[in-house]
């Protein structure tokens, strides 16, 4: 029994060109089971026959991967503005309590006087890098 | 394939695509993917013997792909990356949808005689019935060893699995076929 599991198996790995047994005896079973491969190789050949056709719109899934990929972007900029944020008005929230109402009365000043001077010459030069 | 990169017309093989897909162009991603349509179609009809669910299969299939292209990695090819990712997606949709409707489709009349047609029908669904009573790691080993002729090395590869497993896994499947197209006497 376990022989002839043996050539079964034999067979199958010669049938589909893997590696092979050479010393494969019994004659008759090999012959009978051969055979058999060769009639169920041409009976599945029948399902290479496509016998329906179904569209597949290979643009539209790459405009929607390209949703999904805008969709992901946004929601990592936001959780990241947010935590960021987060962080920003927590020091400043230690600030305050260190150094009293002062500080913030001094920070705003120079945040109103300072940042349109950075913030300015930053957008202008963002907006040349998109032109080029 | 032709393609036109930077108003020059050449022919791309498939590496030179996914480089070109890979930077972003998506025409290139777009032949890659209508290259490799038939090969995927193929494994999943016969995975699922499903119109619709493998209409689904092949599409969160490529929409995966177009998702993970940079994580591809040229070592294999195209279409074997687009099975395993089938393969994956497969599971989860049965795990999702455990009953699904099988193909009722009959074979076109491309053979003269009447008989011959009905006889191939009813092999046909006979054929498609047996692969899907495998289960379907089972399966999926056969398919690819029978219908993409992939060695047994590539297929643990992408069923991650070892070669022991997949040599007994189709061994299994070849007998159980054999078996059941005896009992049905289609051979």
């Amino acid at each position: 029994m376990r022989d002839s599991q043996k050539i079964k198996d034999c067979l199958i790995d010669d049938f589909y060109n893997e590696k092979k047994d050479k010393n494969i005896n019994a004659e008759n079973e090999c012959k009978e089971f051969k055979g058999k491969l060769n009639l169920y190789q041409e009976k599945l050949n029948l399902l290479n026959e496509d016998i329906f056709e179904f569209d597949i719109n290979t643009l539209s899934i790459i405009e929607k991967a390209e949703c999904i990929k805008k969709n992901k972007k946004y929601k990592r900029e936001f959780i990241l503005f947010i935590l960021i944020a987060f962080f920003i008005l927590s020091l400043y929230a230690l600030a305050i309590l260190k150094f009293g109402a002062k500080f913030l009365i001094i920070s705003q000043g120079i945040v109103l006087i300072a940042l349109p001077w950075t913030i300015i010459p930053f957008s202008m030069i963002r907006r040349k890098e998109s032109e080029i | 394939m032709c393609l036109t990169i930077k108003g020059v017309n050449r022919v791309l093989n498939e590496r030179e695509l996914i480089e070109e897909a890979k930077s972003g162009n998506k025409s290139a991603l777009n032949n890659l993917l209508k290259d490799n349509l038939n090969i995927l179609k193929g494994y999943v009809i016969k995975m699922t013997g499903s119109i619709y669910a493998s209409q689904d299969i092949v599409q969160d299939t490529m929409l995966k792909a177009v998702l993970n292209i940079k994580k591809f990695r040229p070592e294999a090819k195209f279409s074997t990356w687009l099975i395993k990712i089938a393969t994956n997606v497969y599971r989860d949709y049965m795990r999702k949808n455990r009953n699904y409707e099988v193909i009722d489709e009959t074979l076109e009349d491309k053979k003269q005689n009447v008989e011959d047609l009905a006889i191939s029908n009813y092999e046909y669904k006979e054929i498609m019935n047996i692969i899907l009573k495998l289960p379907s790691e089972k399966r999926a080993a056969f398919i690819l060893k029978h219908y993409y002729g992939y060695k047994y090395e590539e297929i643990a590869q992408i069923l991650n699995c070892p070669v022991g497993t997949v040599r007994s896994r189709i061994h299994y499947a070849v007998e159980f076929i054999i078996n059941e197209l005896e009992r049905k006497e289609i051979i």
